[in-house]
Order: C-alpha cells, then sequence, then structure tokens
C-alpha cells in the first residue's frame, strides 16, 4: 500500500530551478519531494491538488504570502477534487445500473447516501467553514474532515449497492499542484504520478507571487503529456525496481 | 527533453549533511499518519480490525481516538493489520532500536 515508493523524476528545467534555490529553500523543497517520494502511488500528498487553473485570474494567483483566501482556495479544490472523483463513480453507468436492480429498501439507501455527499460537497458549506477557520492548522483538519465523511458515504453507498467499498484511486494522470506558503519563501511544484510506472515527474517549480502563473500550468501539462507518451528520454539510466 | 532522477538531483545540490537532514524531515511528515489513516490506507475496515485484534469495535474506536497509546495496544493494534512495531530512541545523531520495550 502506502509503503511502495514512488520512482522521482525531474525535468531538467526543475532540476535547474533547483539548484538556483538557496539553502533553506532547496531543504524545504527536497523535503517536500521525499514525502511524496515515501508516499508512493496509493496516497496523494496531503495538500496537492489536480484543480490547477480553475481559479485562474491574476489577483489570486500572485498570493504570495500565508493568505487567508489562497489557503481557503487551495482547500477548495483539494476537496472538489475529491468530491468530483466519488460522485463520477456514482454516476458511472455500472453503478447506475446495478442501483436500477437493486431492491427497494437497498437502492433507497444507496441513494441516500449519495445525496449525503451532494450535500456534503455543497460550496456553501464548505465555504462557511472554510472562511471561519481562524488558521492554516485548523483548515487542514477541516478539509480532512470534511474528505471523512465524503468517504463515508460513499462506502456507504458502494456497500448498500453491493460493491466492494474500496477508495478512489489517490492519483489520475493529471498534472498535480503542491503549494507551500509557509513559512517563506513560498514555493509551489507541478508534477505527475504516473501509477502504472510507479514513477512521478517533477516538471517544474517556481516562486509563489507571479501575477499569472496560467503559462506555466499549460507547458507543464505540454511536457507531461510528452512524458506519458513516452516521448522524454532519461539522461540517466533508470533504477531496476 | 530529457529527465533525471530526483536522486542525482538532490545529490548534486544538497551537502551530505543537509540531505540527511531532509530526510529525517521527510521521515517525520510521512510518520505522522494516525492510526485510523494507517488502517484506511490499507483499506481495512474497523470492524474487520476489531475482530482481528480480538476487540469490540466501540473499543477500537476509542483507540483511534486516543492521543496516548500503551506500547502494547500499539503492537496489538499494528499486528492485526499485518506488521510489526518497531522502537527507536534517537540520542543526538544515534539511532538505537529498542528491543525490550
Amino acid at each position: 500500500m502506502f509503503l511502495r515508493m514512488l520512482q522521482v523524476m525531474t525535468t531538467e528545467e526543475f532540476a535547474r530551478w533547483f539548484a538556483s534555490l538557496d539553502d533553506a529553500c532547496a531543504e524545504d523543497v527536497a523535503a517536500a519531494l521525499d514525502v511524496i517520494e515515501q508516499l508512493g502511488p496509493d496516497r496523494a500528498a496531503p495538500g496537492s491538488r489536480e484543480s490547477l487553473l480553475w481559479y485562474e485570474h491574476p489577483s489570486v494567483a500572485r498570493f504570495d504570502e500565508a493568505n487567508p483566501i489562497a489557503y481557503a482556495l487551495e482547500a477548495w479544490g483539494e476537496f472538489r477534487d475529491y468530491a468530483r472523483q466519488l460522485l463520477a463513480k456514482l454516476e458511472s453507468p455500472r453503478f447506475v445500473s446495478r442501483l436500477e436492480r437493486l431492491p427497494p429498501a437497498q437502492a433507497a439507501a444507496a441513494l441516500q447516501a449519495v445525496q449525503r455527499i451532494k450535500g456534503a460537497t455543497d460550496p456553501r458549506s464548505f465555504w462557511t467553514r472554510m472562511l471561519h477557520a481562524p488558521r492554516a492548522r485548523a483548515r487542514d483538519a477541516d478539509v480532512t474532515d470534511a474528505r471523512a465523511t465524503l468517504r463515508s458515504a460513499y462506502f456507504a453507498a458502494l456497500e448498500a449497492a453491493g460493491f466492494q467499498a474500496t477508495d478512489v484511486p489517490a492519483h489520475s494522470r493529471a498534472l498535480r499542484e503542491l503549494a507551500r506558503r509557509e513559512p517563506a519563501p513560498a514555493f509551489r511544484v507541478l508534477y505527475g504520478v504516473d501509477v502504472g510506472r510507479e514513477t512521478a515527474l517533477f516538471v517544474l517549480g517556481e516562486r509563489l507571487g507571479r501575477s499569472f502563473y496560467g503559462d506555466s500550468v499549460r507547458r507543464a501539462e505540454a511536457t507531461w503529456s510528452q512524458f506519458l507518451a513516452g516521448d522524454l528520454r532519461s539522461t540517466q539510466p533508470m533504477p531496476l525496481r | 527533453m530529457t529527465v533525471r532522477t530526483w536522486k542525482s538531483v538532490k545529490a548534486g545540490r544538497l551537502s551530505p549533511p543537509a540531505a540527511s537532514r531532509v530526510r529525517a524531515r521527510a521521515d517525520e511528515q510521512v510518520r505522522e499518519l494516525t492510526l485510523k489513516e494507517l488502517r484506511q490506507d490499507l483499506d481495512v475496515t474497523q470492524a474487520e480490525l476489531a475482530q482481528a485484534a480480538d476487540m469490540t469495535q466501540s473499543e477500537m474506536s476509542r483507540l483511534e481516538g486516543r492521543a496516548d497509546h500503551l506500547t502494547s495496544t500499539l503492537r496489538r493494534y499494528v499486528e492485526a493489520l499485518g506488521g510489526q512495531i518497531e522502537i527507536t530512541a534517537v540520542i543526538g545523531n544515534r539511532r538505537v532500536r529498542l528491543t525490550d520495550v
């Protein structure tokens, strides 16, 4: 499970950025990457998200400090990623077809669980909680609790429909972002995890505070697609696994 | 376009003492899993684990909510998950695995 490690690779661009960091920041970045390596393919790094550009707006993207709105936006992105994955499974033809064949009581139980998820993903309740949480740590705890609530309802829906209760995969093939806002200097890294090959590629890193970062994301996405397609070559022998 | 191994990129930038500090920080963060998260990561339900550990589900629930644990309780929990407990004393740069706890 999470004890499987990832094979971690970087682009030349990421390597150059990492080499240019001062000692303290280089250690911070290295620790973040080592955590992702150790968490392996089955567990996403806490705080990392696949929702990258949904809040693309200069006034949001340039938050470079411990800005409460930025924390809340990132927490919402992480939560929304998870909720979207759960709802996609529960709206899949396989689940719907099973639902249609269930006895009424079981179908009602499954639908109630689906309704609980939809209720929990109501942005109004999420944002009320986030914007009232006084500190980042409290918000992290809230996101963890909110995800646990969703997971519990998801498992209930699966069990009611006669499916095995297992969580959705931690990673899709989408690019991810991990941002660190405190302590300064704040930075973000963009990376992807190829679960099949148990490999992560760190595509680029940058200091937070750019007035616009959509271009970074689009460039990183192009590189990540090349990697998935096998179009990137390694300058060093890949370790045997 | 080419890619490199993180190991080589890291070795090229961090001094050996810095690399040791980074490793220790990462280890600490990864270890910061609660018992409940550990169980969930292994896709084991509370009821299944309670049965394997010969406990009731309510005992298991209380155990997971506790902030402080007896070593024997932790051992029982982790062994029921199919793992083992290792306790290591870290004193300065020395790491000593304790076998008598």
